[in-house]
């Protein structure tokens, strides 16, 4: 555990601080309805929406400063920043702003203001954790597989622990009604987290297993990586086949979900992290 | 008859539910195995017979569609994987030794030759020749190579690496061993210091001392290696009672990272045809003859390299499946649903038909 007086270091802290700020001011959402009615001084707005809309100011930031983060650490290193565990938590700390818009935008899922925190939370290793040594890219990973792979694969962790948050949040509340999720209930918002991440957490496994055909000479090896995310990524598999079962019912769904999120969080940091699982992806330092 | 229909699929889909849930299972299960015992399981004859029941599942949920209108996604989803699991067992040791055996296939599943540069060697129908091979490196991130104090251990002789910091005319001592060094001179060749990308041998004029032994020594690393050991027995009285104080050495070491292993490889038949020729590296194979052939080992000059070879059958199935497998997701999961809600005249959704009849 260590500060890092560096620029990089700088951009860290400044993104989590803005992160930080962001997630506070998008859960102002959560607060019971009399805050609501709450005015800001002469204004006409009323106070939530006002601090709501400075939390989506404070989440473009964050953003753009982690952005600029990747691209100075592109140019120190001098390939694609996705080698090191701290470059994969600036990546997965970028990542988060463009899913919460989409799924905003686009599946009308709501949560941004957890999607802020836990941009937040995948920061904080970066910025105390891990070390930033620069190390060259061997044989085994100049492969133009790699980038794709691996965006596929954090892209797909960030989707499906939105829909992660939505299970959770279908297990501990009775109702399922949420107020951010603009037309569908939570086991809807759920599923439509699920579809959007299932092909790209399938698009990383099969183009992990082509690229493991060029490199090591075999498209599946056993290596416990390998099994952890092929686990993985049955367990959604076997969600699916749930939603064709009428008498499985919502919460036995988020259940899956969730195991699938303890699952993808045993494959990237159990695998990468500690000795019971040595194999054959252990490149990241 | 609808009614027997629907009751297939009801069974189906349990069936299905628990092969996931249980192949999920026997994942984490091979995650704690390791990578050998994980590969010999999965191998297993009881587990050949899981792959098999799978496979037949899945052909069955293909055909069992006749009484609901087809769905595009969903089939080539299935057909996907069903391609998966049939290419793997095509491609599979037990399926190798089965057509040997029926149908007189001559195929290795896996096989493997060491080689230096110019040698050939004979796997098979195929005469695999190494025409040349060496080694790339980043370029230099100093002027000149690393050094290490050396020891190993008596009994197991592994040995143990310190970087020795120095400069010239400065002494260090080598650990703790109580062994001075001094850095006299570093010679290299100034006019061209940086030879193929590589930073030039170096000739090192080094004071060494142990208590009163001592004196200087002169070491000039040879070409075309990239480590080169000096032993310092000088030291000590014999052999042996260098041995017993630990074998110590100093290490020179080029100090560059590798950036690729590359060999040029040709490959020709019994007739002394050539059916191939390729400068392969780490992630780009050679493909010729029902086999891909790839460079796994290479020493840091490539002057020892091992050349693997693996059999291709079933691989193109399996990369068919994975090409419908995903297609079909996109259909199903993205595609059809944004489709959907297009017609619809909504916002885009993903929801299924099924969601929104409420059932969800
Ligand atoms: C192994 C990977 C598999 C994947 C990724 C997969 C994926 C899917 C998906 C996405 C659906 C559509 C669900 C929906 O639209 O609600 C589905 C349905 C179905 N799957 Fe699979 N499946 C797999 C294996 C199997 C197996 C082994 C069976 C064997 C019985 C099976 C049987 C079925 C059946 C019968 C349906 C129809 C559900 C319905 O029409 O309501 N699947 N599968």
């Amino acid at each position: 555990m260590a500060i890092k007086y560096s620029m990089l270091g700088l951009l860290v802290y400044a993104a989590m601080v803005a992160y930080l700020l962001a997630g506070l001011g998008l859960a102002t959402r959560y607060l019971p309805s009399r805050f609501h009615a709450v005015r800001w001084g002469m204004y006409p707005h009323v106070f939530v929406t006002r601090l709501t809309k400075v939390g989506w100011i404070f989440y473009i930031i964050g953003f753009l400063i982690s952005i600029s983060a990747i691209i100075i650490r592109a140019i120190n290193v001098d390939h694609i920043p996705l080698r090191s565990m701290f470059e994969i938590m600036l990546f997965m700390g970028m990542a988060m702003f463009p899913v919460s818009v989409f799924s905003r935008q686009v599946l009308r899922v709501g949560g941004e203001a957890v999607d802020a925190f836990v941009a937040a939370l995948v920061l904080f290793p970066a910025g105390f954790v891990f070390p930033t040594n620069i190390g060259h890219l061997p044989p085994a990973l100049q492969s133009p597989l790699f980038g794709p792979h691996v965006i596929a694969y954090l892209l797909a962790y960030a989707i499906l622990a939105k829909a992660a948050v939505q299970a959770f949040a279908l297990l501990i509340t009775p109702g399922n009604e949420i107020a951010e999720n603009p037309d569908c209930s939570r086991a809807q918002a759920m599923n439509r987290m699920v579809k959007f991440g299932f092909p790209m957490l399938t698009a990383g496994l099969l183009l992990g297993s082509v690229w493991g055909k060029m490199a090591w000479g075999d498209y599946w090896n056993w290596d416990p990586k390998e099994m952890l995310s092929l686990a993985t990524w049955l367990v959604f598999a076997g969600y699916f086949h749930m939603n064709s079962s009428p008498r499985l019912g919502p919460r036995l769904r988020a259940a899956a979900v969730l195991l699938g999120f303890v699952l993808i969080l045993a494959t990237l940091l159990m695998a990468n992290l500690t000795r019971i699982f040595g194999g054959m992806h252990s490149y990241t330092t | 008859m609808a009614s027997r229909v629907s009751k297939i699929r009801g069974v189906l889909i349990w069936l299905g539910l628990a092969v996931l849930f249980l192949l999920a299972g026997l994942s984490v299960f091979g995650a704690f195995l390791g990578a050998q015992r994980a590969k010999n399981f999965f191998n297993s004859i009881p587990l050949a017979i899981f792959w098999l029941f799978l496979a037949e599942l899945l052909l069955v949920s293909l055909i069992d569609w006749r009484n609901r209108k087809p769905k595009l996604g969903v089939i080539t989803i299935h057909l996907g994987t069903l391609l998966i699991i049939c290419g793997a067992m095509w491609g599979s040791q037990y399926a190798h030794k089965l057509r040997a055996l029926w149908m007189g296939e001559n195929k290795m599943v896996v096989g493997q030759v060491s080689l230096q540069p110019g040698q050939q060697a004979k796997l098979h129908d195929l005469n695999i020749k190494l025409e040349k091979a060496w080694v790339e490196y980043y370029p230099p991130t100093k002027p000149t190579w690393d050094l290490f104090y050396e020891t190993r251990s008596p009994d197991t002789l592994t040995a143990v690496y310190q970087p020795i910091i120095w400069q010239v005319g400065e002494p260090v001592e080598l650990g703790r061993s109580g062994i001075k060094m001094t850095v006299k001179r570093y010679v290299t060749d100034e006019a061209n210091p940086i030879h193929d990308g590589q930073l030039a041998p170096p000739v090192v004029i080094l004071e060494v001392s142990l208590g009163d032994v001592g004196g200087e020594l002169m070491f000039s690393v040879k070409d075309n290696v990239v480590t080169a050991r000096l032993p310092l027995i000088a030291l000590f009285d014999s052999e042996s009672a260098w041995s017993m104080a630990g074998a110590p050495s100093i290490v020179f070491d080029l100090g560059q990272a590798v950036k690729d292993y590359k060999a040029e490889l040709s490959i020709s038949d019994t007739t002394g045809g050539q059916l191939a020729h390729k400068v392969i590296e780490v992630n780009d194979p050679l493909q010729c003859g029902g086999y891909h052939f790839y460079l796994t080992e290479s020493d840091g000059t490539g002057q020892n390299v091992t050349i693997m070879l693996r059999s291709d059958s079933g691989l193109w199935i399996v990369f068919t499946g994975f090409g419908l497998l995903m297609l079909g997701l996109v259909i199903n999961m993205w595609l059809s649903p944004a489709w959907r809600a297009s017609r619809l005249e909504q916002a885009v959704t993903l929801d299924t038909p099924r969601e929104e009849e409420g059932q969800v």
